[in-house]
């Protein structure tokens, strides 16, 4: 994930980045979305994603969900979130649906790993450098593929 | 004096054996002598794998030529390289949904991943 901050900088105001979620490793990928949901909620999804992250190594090693929940809901604390609104969130699987909705429009795209990128559409695999992006985007921004239709649609969960 | 032997039901004289073996001797020795005839004057399908095996009976013998198998040329196959740009894929329409994103929304460029934090 050290792309896209370099992405966020070289083509700031440019380009639209959009996450949706794909959690293809178990269930605690799956409750680590729902909990990145939970903190947009509350305006703070940015801030929860790169908290993940920054703490990808102890997430990945909690097997029991249990115990990662309690992980996840000590991170919306480090970032000032409703604890009570965020964690009844993340119990409840308010958006458990939506997750699974996101992993199913993926996979109808062709998505069969993560990270997969879609760039105006067309499709790149894998964590790749930043000059892979950089050539894409260059490549998007200069050749003509502008306007590229990428319809918006409500979401139905959510 | 002459003796009468029998040989394979042949009746021969003693004088006409002897002269026989004789030249018989006299031939294996030219043929020993006469170095790589038989070599020289015939073919062979490889360069290699001629050789001189005495024999007990003074007769060389020359081994055949063993068929070797020749190396072929080996072609390297042509390697695919993964494309990391994304032009030799087709555009997909894809849906942002409502979900969480950054920059303007009327941008030239939409990047949307599809991840987990695993």
């Amino acid at each position: 994930m050290q792309t896209l901050p370099q992405i966020e900088q070289a083509y700031e105001g440019r380009i639209r980045f959009v996450f949706r979620d794909f959690a293809v490793h178990g269930q605690p990928a799956v409750k680590m979305a729902e909990a990145t949901e939970c903190a947009d909620d509350q305006g703070k999804f940015w801030e929860y994603h790169d908290k993940l992250w920054e703490n990808f190594q102890a997430s990945s090693q909690q097997a029991q969900t249990a115990a990662l929940v309690t992980a996840l809901k000590g991170y919306a604390s480090e970032l000032g979130l409703d604890t009570a609104t965020f964690n009844d969130c993340l119990d409840s699987d308010k958006y458990a649906s939506e997750v699974q909705k996101d992993k199913q429009d993926g996979a109808s795209y062709g998505v069969k790993g993560t990270p997969a990128f879609f760039i105006n559409g067309r499709l790149v695999s894998g964590a790749q450098p930043f000059s892979a992006f950089q050539q894409a985007i260059d490549a998007a921004l200069t050749g003509g593929e502008s306007g590229t239709a990428i319809p918006t649609v409500p979401s139905s969960s959510g | 004096m002459t003796t009468e032997t029998h040989i394979g039901g042949a009746l021969l004289r003693t004088p006409a054996l002897l002269g026989i073996m004789a030249l018989s001797v006299i031939l294996a020795l030219a043929a020993a002598c006469g170095g790589d005839e038989q070599s020289q004057g015939e073919p062979t399908t490889t360069p290699t794998q001629v050789t001189r095996t005495p024999t007990p009976g003074g007769t060389p013998t020359v081994a055949k030529p063993t068929a070797t198998v020749q190396p072929t040329a080996t072609v390297a196959r042509p390697t695919t390289v993964a494309q990391a740009t994304p032009t030799a894929t087709a555009v997909v329409q894809v849906s942002v949904d409502d979900d969480p994103s950054w920059g303007p929304e009327d941008a030239a460029v939409t990047i949307v991943e599809f991840s987990d934090f695993l």
